[in-house]
């Protein structure tokens, strides 16, 4: 605060939260980490650094990374000090997989993030009870299961269906919550529930034994349904059909969003078909990157503009060229699948699994760069 | 600093400056939707006092952590514009926001 020449204290620009920029670091070098192992997964001759980044790729990126920033912007919306404690577990949580202590250490500190996770948006819930903090709930209860099946020492293909139910849920359920400005009918609600049921429902069942005696498989394919049943409820009804006709910052958003569905309609097809996502490296790589770049990361870029200011409290202002990042995330992934994937390319599966890293990574330097401007200009007023 | 907490009831005063003052909140835009927060019906109070504005704000869910961000946003948008020096800003969720808050013409672009 400063005083103006009438005497009266005048708000400079707002603080930088020094803890909410130690949460935001600790999830980036969960981020990075997690990138790290995911050319030594691709098969590059990149130094190993430390073991667990390629092992542990899949948590790194969904728990350490965004789960993090997920359980930031739920205690910077609750506000109060103790929900910080679910970012600062998963953060701690993420690091203590990169060091050397115990495997266990890092999953019960990820697991004990989703628990607290799970107490916000109860809190929330109790402040205004809504079936889109339900949902979003439940996408925490999927990341508790999740490690809680890692502690009782399952792999994690086994397992992966519970952390995409954490990031679809959660996703989804913000989405629900925005189409409401479009008026939702009984209908599309209907129709939410019947995709956001059968996601859930198939969750439980992958835990159980299937009838064709693969493990997991008939609850992967009921949960591949859900999550095209949720594409196509959000191609339908998602308020981003409105939304990419606004310029700016708002299209970019859409279109985002909207690129996202078409990636989970396609991962939830390759669930549904697939049943057994350890049939093959192509499989496997296929049904998870589908969902976790080109659904939740498409959203995370989207986001960005508004998740940064809101939880660093910092201008992210949009630029045209944010579109770049987006179109190679997206092509990378396209080759990845389809050359890669599919076609059994070697070659064309590393060059697309380095192009989604590279996108990644150019998502980061653009944003950063768009703060630091934003903050040079401001001074320069 | 102590100051009156806002209340609703105490906030509905159109006076002229209050309403140029509610004019210039138009210009915070949610960034998801495109549209500004008091068509939003974002804006539950705004009461000038001398060179003082009190601006009582909600957000669509108590899940949504943009409250600190629109603030901001609405301290920078109502300073630039010159008619006050100081803003409070608080947000409530009482009452709970509903879409049936939006304005009539922002519920027809949305397909109301």
């Amino acid at each position: 605060m400063v005083t103006s020449p009438a005497g009266t204290t005048v708000r400079q620009a707002p603080a930088v939260p020094a803890r909410r920029v130690a949460l935001f670091a600790a999830a980036l070098v969960s981020l990075l980490a997690g990138l790290w192992g995911g050319l030594l997964l691709l098969g590059l001759r990149v130094p190993t650094l430390v073991a667990p980044t390629a092992a542990d790729h899949g948590p790194l990126m969904a728990l350490g990374f965004l789960g993090t920033v997920i359980s930031l912007e739920r205690a910077v919306a609750l506000g109060r000090g103790w929900a910080f404690a679910a970012p600062a577990l998963a953060g701690a949580g993420s690091l203590a997989l990169l060091v050397s202590v115990p495997a266990v250490v890092g999953r019960l500190l990820l697991c004990a993030a989703a628990i607290v996770l799970v107490v916000v948006y109860v809190v929330v819930h109790r402040i205004q009870p809504a079936l889109h903090l339900r949902v979003m709930a439940a996408g925490a209860v999927c990341w508790y299961v999740a490690t809680v099946l890692w502690l009782a020492g399952w792999s994690l293909p086994r397992l992966v269906p519970w952390i995409a139910g954490f990031l679809v849920l959660t996703i989804i359920g913000e989405r629900l919550e925005l189409a409401r400005v479009a008026m939702l009918t009984r209908t599309s609600v209907r129709r939410f529930l019947v995709g956001a049921g059968l996601l859930g429902l198939g969750l439980v069942v992958s835990v159980l034994p299937s009838a064709d005696g693969v493990v997991g498989a008939t609850g992967v394919r009921i949960a591949g349904a859900g999550m095209i049943g949720l594409a196509l409820w959000g191609a339908v009804h998602d308020v981003a059909r409105r939304t990419v006709k606004i310029p700016g910052v708002t299209r970019f958003m859409a279109v985002c969003l909207l690129a996202g569905y078409v990636w989970l309609f396609t991962g939830g097809s390759i669930w549904l078909v697939a049943g057994n996502l350890g049939d093959g490296i192509g499989t496997y790589d296929a049904a998870l990157h589908a969902v976790f770049l080109g659904f939740v990361m498409s959203m995370i870029f989207g986001h960005a503009p508004v998740i940064v200011p809101a939880v660093l409290r910092v201008r992210l202002p949009f630029a045209r060229w944010f579109y770049a990042h987006v179109a190679l995330l997206h092509v990378s992934l396209l080759i990845r699948v389809v050359l890669g994937d599919a076609a059994r390319f070697t070659l064309w599966w590393q060059i697309g699994g380095v192009g989604t890293e590279l996108a990644v990574l150019a998502f980061l330097a653009a944003s950063a760069t768009a703060v630091v401007r934003s903050r040079r200009q401001r001074r320069s007023v | 600093m102590t100051r009156e907490p806002l209340s609703v009831a105490q906030l509905l005063g159109p006076g002229t400056e209050t309403a140029q003052l509610r004019e210039l909140l138009r210009e915070v835009i949610d960034p998801e939707l495109g549209v500004d927060i008091v068509s939003l019906g974002l804006v539950y109070g705004l009461e000038v006092n001398g060179r003082v504005a009190a601006v009582l704000l909600t957000t669509t869910t108590p899940a949504c952590p943009l409250g600190d961000y629109l603030s901001d946003e609405v301290r920078r948008v109502l300073l630039d514009g010159g008619a006050v020096d100081r803003v409070e800003v608080e947000v409530t969720h009482v009452p709970a926001w509903s879409p049936d808050m939006i304005a009539e013409e922002t519920k027809r672009a949305f397909g109301w």
